[in-house]
């Protein structure tokens, strides 16, 4: 499927919403997890796009309907020109290779039924990628090596004998092996240790520079997103809050609420003290609104302390403020 | 529960694989295996029996009428077993009746499986409308006393043989494994695995009976040996009611005819006891396979019968010997933590979780102790805590407040102590507070538990203590469902202060929060402190929120701490290779750095190397370093580090040992 | 929200309505489902028994017509559930100007007070034993001591009965074996009636109490254990509570939920087994009168008795899942927060 769109964009999201709940014998609206979402992801230059947010985003959402795990409610989802859900058969396949994922807990990936062998012979099988067992065996073990592994050392172990390090380093390998254009990383260093969190990062950063794969990079930690991201999306209750290079927002938020996330983080030096003054609202308010259903206005409004009349009546749109840096907030409508 | 049990960040044991080849495979079930071993054995005297022993003595008129078993008076060689009032010999019957009782209940049951696998994964799986009505069928469905419609169907229909038999069994036989597999493939496909496994290409058949099938089988078995248990109950049962098919032995038409030709009366024991025992042997048969099967399932009631049965082994375990204040006792230690040994005895050995932890807690500082998974800090905050969960143990140390050890203390005097001097800010207040109680009586437990007031004082009192962390008063009356988890985590940093204690331990007390609300929280956390002069010990593995709220810090690595230091000059000027490690490797959102990329080989806890115990990671490693392990040593102006980089005598050290 | 909600219930009551319907559909399905139908099937057994019987083609049309069985089968179908609605069976056949309704109303009492007194006992036994059994705090010797309350769990109630009729009633003679009373007492409200019940009450009661409590013993031991481990449990040890403490509030306050679902769900079984004790020991409840009717071919008894049956399990059930919300604060809080 190379000649349609083959200069558009790789993977394009339109106005992706997706709700959930609701309907019959149900008392409660149903809850928008992602509302009218839009991304465009290229394929050249690979780049590591960020989507950034807390629990109850929409982050994993997204993920899910990237990976089509879930269709949404309303928009599209576009891999190279097609919808994901009008695909045949041959594309569908070429999607599956082409579109991968690692996720967070780096033990439930594997079946612990299974020796590692299995997760790479699953898809040595449905792709068939080898000829025979050498290329085979080759393979794997070329992939393995791009991530600092060998075949003989775990390929015949079971997952609980390999340490959180190393199995998340399988899963990269196994991504690899499909050459993919698009890896979604969904919180792929959350649940390994701080020493070992660099690894997996700099196979990241390996893959784009080198093979030219692109990551769409889900997180709740904007740090780490700060050390390796290209472009950043930062999602609040559904919408996104803040869209830009990931260096324009980490350096200059320009949201309420992405300030609010940005100077909560710890500074991991003793002089720089947080800044107790700043004044943080009671959790209640903090929970998510949009569970009694969608509000009309912004979804920060409690919580912002800019807040203006024009905040409740709307959802503010994306205004550019430089660039291609631009929020959802009337703070910055000319 | 699923299979994945929560790891703990000190997992003593690690956790299993379904691997069948190896001999701690947990198939090797003790009950399981004798279970199966008992029905064998039936099956085995039901099908070998034909070929012993004539089975045409079966029926009627083989023989003389009521002869007792042969060891009676009057009983005969040739009908060994005796016989019954119609001359059958006893012993070709119970071999003729034994496998087709058996044949009907794996019959029904083999049949309500198959049923069952597939509209539970249909439920499951596809969801939607199918799971309404196949979950709503099968609820209702197991609810209905199945003997009545059967005795009511074999009344009318007669039944001519075990096959028909089998089948209006398993019209009931559906329900349990329906619900069961529906469950199983609910929580399955929300496993990495299955996703990883679609994302492979894999179709949803292949994932179903390649991904998903394994790991439910402990289940599966379990669910199948109680159903053919079930089902040879209801065959039996209708047999001796006499609904049963009447043609063909069956241990319970011997019931039957034994009950309906008053055998108990005539006391011919001989006729109705043999039946009864055999398919008693049959159920326990099936009972131990089950109950083996469940315990291959859940790792848990596996652990917990085998830590048991360790301990019992073991006899009475040895006191740990109270340790003499040996260290140089800190004029304003609020705790002391004195060469502990906390060891965790796993069937594959003894893991070293912590070795020789020693510390103190001055008055009214905040002292943080940080590690990696597995390092041993939350081992030493349960050591300190005296709630070290089998098969862990302390097996030395002491834990001083003032100058009374913990450890040696038990029942009612530890409770004194506890939450009045030591209170715990647990790790992920999700699962901390007791679901079904409202707050206000979690909270008023442990203030009862200490001082005994009235009513109104009391509530006043949780009412204050929700004030002073935040929280509404409305608070005091909802359940831990209805909070969010910094709510929560907020409930349980009030409930720590309510009797005022000496020493807090706060257990990763932010780690599951979101980033504003973990800012809410620890802050939280400082004011009280502020408030109080409460000394605190905060354990964590991020270094940022450790720079920003301690103002000493502990690492430890691999169960032995490493460094202890004021924070500034730990995060300034750390010392110990990892203690430098941990803080390069910390993210900044102030700058953009290269990756500081270091490969994570770590030693085995069981088998610690003599020498360091970070050697094998350790950019400086020398000789000495592999021979001898590192004191902690105060190096600098309170500064405490165990590493021999830092001793100048390191070198003539090695070689006046060598002399 | 806490407390039953209106949402809640319907869904049960629903619930409910499906569980009677499915039972009595069955009842009324299968039969008809089978070659031949059932009144020649109850004529040709009566043949079986005395030979032969004259004009056997009248008889069976005589009957379907009594019986409405020559209707169509979507007529017979909406007749009998009328009937079920109404409770009304018409009369019982072999105690001609009875009403089956009357017949399976004398027998209930028996069978409510049998069952009643022996799932009460057995389950608060079973539960009791089983927390203690799953506990890490009980003293070692009890926790010997245990295990040995499980030795009858794996054998069927009814076999246990046989047993103990022959052991206790037989050889020792202690207690009587059969009937819910002697003929010598006239029942009433006096005290020998009384003993004299409770004397032949025992031994159902035992067979039953002994032979399932193991089931409920080792599902509440396995529970316990989770609850052992959970967080909530741990900070209940920390917070200096008094074992006893621990143990009601925090560990069998929780442990016990997942058991009463159990319990509701295994009520089916447990009738379904009491059947078989009541005709073992000849005990007037509705199972033995259950027997009797199909004994003697009394079709319309049968009907009634089985779906009084159905219709008691399902109440039972249903009352069960009501009470559930008031100790489960969680069950009826659909929306968790995200």
């Amino acid at each position: 499927m190379t000649q349609p769109g083959k200069a558009g964009p790789l993977l394009r999201i339109r106005d992706a919403t997706m709700e959930f709940g609701g309907g019959f014998l149900s008392s409660h609206p149903p809850l928008v997890a992602l509302d009218s979402f839009s991304l465009d992801l290229h394929e050249s230059p690979a780049q590591i796009t960020t989507i950034a947010g807390e629990s109850g985003s929409g982050k994993t959402t997204l993920a899910n309907l990237v990976l089509g795990f879930i269709s949404p409610t309303q928009g599209q989802i576009l891999y190279k020109g097609v919808d994901l859900s009008q695909l045949d058969r041959k594309q569908r396949l070429t999607y599956r290779q082409e579109v991968q994922a690692i996720f967070q807990d780096p033990y439930d990936v594997f079946n612990p039924f299974f020796r590692i062998q299995h997760t790479f012979n699953l898809v040595m099988r449905h792709f068939a990628l080898a000829q025979d067992k050498l290329e085979r065996r080759e393979l794997i073990e070329d992939a393995l090596n791009v991530v600092g592994l060998r075949g003989d050392e775990i390929l015949e172990k079971y997952p609980h004998q390999l340490s959180g390090g190393q199995r998340q380093r399988v899963m990269v390998a196994r991504a690899y092996l499909l050459r993919p254009r698009l890896i979604v990383a969904d919180e792929p260093v959350s649940a390994v240790d701080a020493s070992l969190r660099a690894m997996i990062l700099d196979i990241m950063l390996r893959l784009r520079d080198e093979h030219g794969i692109s990551f769409l990079y889900i997180t709740h930690d904007l740090s780490t997103a700060y050390q390796i991201g290209d472009n950043m999306i930062v999602l609040f209750q559904g919408i996104t809050a803040e869209t830009g290079d990931t260096g324009q927002i980490i350096e200059n938020p320009q949201h309420p609420y992405v300030q609010e996330l940005i100077n909560s983080i710890p500074v991991p030096d003793p002089k720089i003290k947080w800044d107790t003054d700043i004044r943080l609202p009671a959790e209640e308010t903090m929970r998510s609104q949009n569970a009694e259903g969608a509000p009309r206005g912004c979804r920060f409004y409690q919580r912002c302390p800019h807040r203006m009349d024009i905040c409740l009546e709307n959802q503010p749109p994306l205004i550019p403020v430089e660039g291609q840096h631009a929020v959802a907030c009337y703070l910055y409508e000319s | 529960m699923a299979v994945g049990q929560r790891t703990s960040d000190d997992a003593s044991a690690p956790a299993q694989g379904w691997g069948l080849n190896t001999w701690d495979s947990p198939w090797l079930n003790f009950k399981f295996l004798l279970g199966a071993g008992i029905v064998l054995l039936i099956l085995l005297f039901g099908l070998v029996g034909p070929l012993f022993w004539d089975t045409d003595l079966a029926y009627t008129g083989a023989g003389p009428l009521n002869k007792p078993p042969v060891w009676d008076e009057g009983g005969l060689p040739e009908h060994p077993l005796g016989t019954e009032s119609n001359g059958r010999d006893m012993l070709a019957q119970l071999i003729l009746a034994t496998p087709s009782s058996l044949k009907v209940g794996f019959l029904a049951a083999i049949i309500g499986m198959g049923i069952g696998m597939a509209l539970g994964s249909v439920a499951g799986y596809v969801g939607g409308w199918w799971d309404h009505v196949i979950r709503t069928l099968s609820d209702s469905a197991v609810t209905i006393p199945a003997l009545v419609v059967l005795v009511v169907i074999a009344s009318y229909v007669q039944m001519t043989d075990t096959t028909a038999m089998a089948l209006i069994l398993a019209l009931f036989a559906w329900p349990g494994p329906t619900r069961l597999v529906r469950s199983q493939v609910l929580t399955l496909r929300e496993r990495s695995y299955v996703r990883m496994a679609h994302l492979s290409g894999a179709s949803a058949l292949e994932i179903m009976f390649v991904e998903m099938l394994p790991n439910m089988l402990p289940w599966l078995a379990a669910s199948l040996t109680g159903g053919i248990s079930a089902a040879i109950l209801g065959a039996t049962g209708l047999e001796v009611l006499g609904l049963g098919p009447t043609r063909v032995p069956s241990l319970g038409l011997i019931i039957n005819q034994a009950t309906t030709n008053a055998a108990l009366v005539r006391g011919l024991v001989w006729w109705w006891l043999p039946p009864i025992i055999i398919l008693m042997v049959i159920f326990v048969g099936f009972f131990l396979m089950t109950i083996g099967l469940d315990e291959i399932a859940n790792p848990r009631i596996r652990q917990f019968s085998s830590t048991r049965r360790e301990r019992t082994a073991a006899g009475e375990l040895p006191p740990v010997e109270p340790i003499e204040d040996g260290t140089a006792g800190e004029e304003e230690a609020a705790l002391e933590v004195d060469d502990l040994h906390v060891h965790y005895f796993t069937p594959r050995g003894e893991v070293i979780a912590a070795n020789g932890v020693n510390f103190s807690v001055r008055k009214g500082e905040i002292l943080g102790l940080v590690g990696e998974s597995g390092c041993g800090k939350t081992t030493v905050a349960m050591a300190i805590l005296q709630v070290v969960q089998p098969p862990g143990r302390i097996v030395q140390g002491a834990v001083r407040i003032e100058d009374r050890d913990l450890v040696s203390l038990s029942g009612r005097d530890l409770r004194q102590v506890r939450w009045r001097d030591l209170a715990l800010v647990p790790q992920g207040a999700m699962n901390s507070l007791n679901p079904v109680t409202p707050i206000r009586e979690q909270m008023a437990d442990a203030i009862l538990a200490h001082e005994n007031i009235g009513r109104a004082e009391l509530e006043q009192r949780i009412l204050n203590l929700l004030n002073d962390v935040g929280l509404p008063e409305r608070v005091i009356d909802m359940f831990p469902h209805e909070l969010s988890g910094g709510m929560k985590q907020r409930v349980c940093i009030a409930m720590s202060i309510a009797l005022n204690p000496q020493v807090i331990i706060a257990d990763e007390p932010t780690s599951a929060l979101d980033v504003v609300v973990q800012r809410v929280v620890a802050q939280t956390l400082l004011e009280v402190k502020e408030r109080l002069g409460v000394s605190m010990v905060m354990i964590g593995h991020d270094m940022g929120l450790q720079a920003q709220l301690v103002d000493r810090i502990a690492v430890m690595y691999a169960g032995n701490l490493v460094e202890v230091a004021p924070v500034e000059s730990a995060f300034a000027e750390p010392l110990h290779p990892y203690t430098q490690l941990l803080i390069e490797s910390i993210p900044s959102i102030r700058e953009r750095k290269p990756l500081n990329v270091t490969e994570g080989l770590t030693h085995d806890l069981r088998d610690p190397p003599p020498g360091c115990i970070f050697q094998f990671r350790c950019k400086h490693v020398e000789r000495i370093c592999r021979e001898r392990r590192p004191e902690l040593v105060e190096r600098d102006d309170d500064h405490l580090v165990a590493c021999w980089l830092y001793e100048p005598e390191r070198h003539s050290l090695i070689e006046s040992e060598e002399a | 929200m806490r407390g039953l909600t209106k949402e809640y219930v319907l869904q049960r009551f629903l619930m409910y309505l499906l569980t009677i319907w499915l039972g009595s559909t069955l009842i009324f399905v299968i039969p008809r489902l089978a070659p031949g139908d059932p009144v020649s099937e109850m004529v040709g057994r009566l043949s079986l028994d005395s030979g032969y019987i004259e004009n056997a083609d009248k008889l069976i049309a005589s009957w379907k017509a009594r019986f409405g069985l020559d209707a169509p089968i979507h007529v017979q179908y909406f007749r009998y559930w009328g009937n079920v609605f109404r409770l009304n069976f018409g009369y019982s056949l072999s105690h001609f100007p009875t009403e089956a309704w009357s017949m399976v109303s004398r027998a209930l009492p028996w069978s409510l007070g049998l069952l009643t007194v022996a799932t009460v006992l057995s389950f608060s036994i079973g539960v009791t034993v089983g927390s203690l059994m799953g506990w890490r705090r009980t003293p070692r010797w009890l926790q010997m001591i245990l295990p040995s309350s499980l030795a009858f769990t794996a054998i069927p109630y009814f076999m246990f009965g046989i047993m103990l009729i022959y052991l206790v009633a037989f050889e020792l003679d202690w207690l009587p074996a059969t009937g819910a009373y002697s003929r010598r007492v006239d029942p009433g409200w006096n005290l020998p009636f009384i003993k004299n019940m409770l004397s032949h009450a025992i031994l159902p009661v035992v067979s039953i109490v002994l032979t399932s409590m193991g089931g409920w013993a080792l599902g509440m031991r396995g529970l316990m254990i989770s609850v052992n481990n959970e967080d909530y449990f741990l900070l209940a040890q920390v917070k200096g509570l008094s074992p006893a403490r621990i143990f009601f509030r925090y560990g069998v306050r929780n442990a016990i939920l997942p058991a009463l679902t159990a319990l509701a769900l295994g009520l089916g079984g447990l009738i379904s087994g009491s059947i078989l004790v009541e005709f073992i020991f000849a005990y007037p409840g509705t199972g033995y009168s259950l027997y009797q009717a199909i004994i003697s071919q009394d079709y319309t008894v049968t009907q009634a008795i089985a779906n009084l049956i159905i219709l008691v399990t399902a109440t039972s059930v249903f009352l069960l899942d009501l009470l559930y919300p008031f100790i489960d604060p969680r069950i009826t809080y659909k929306r968790t927060m995200r």
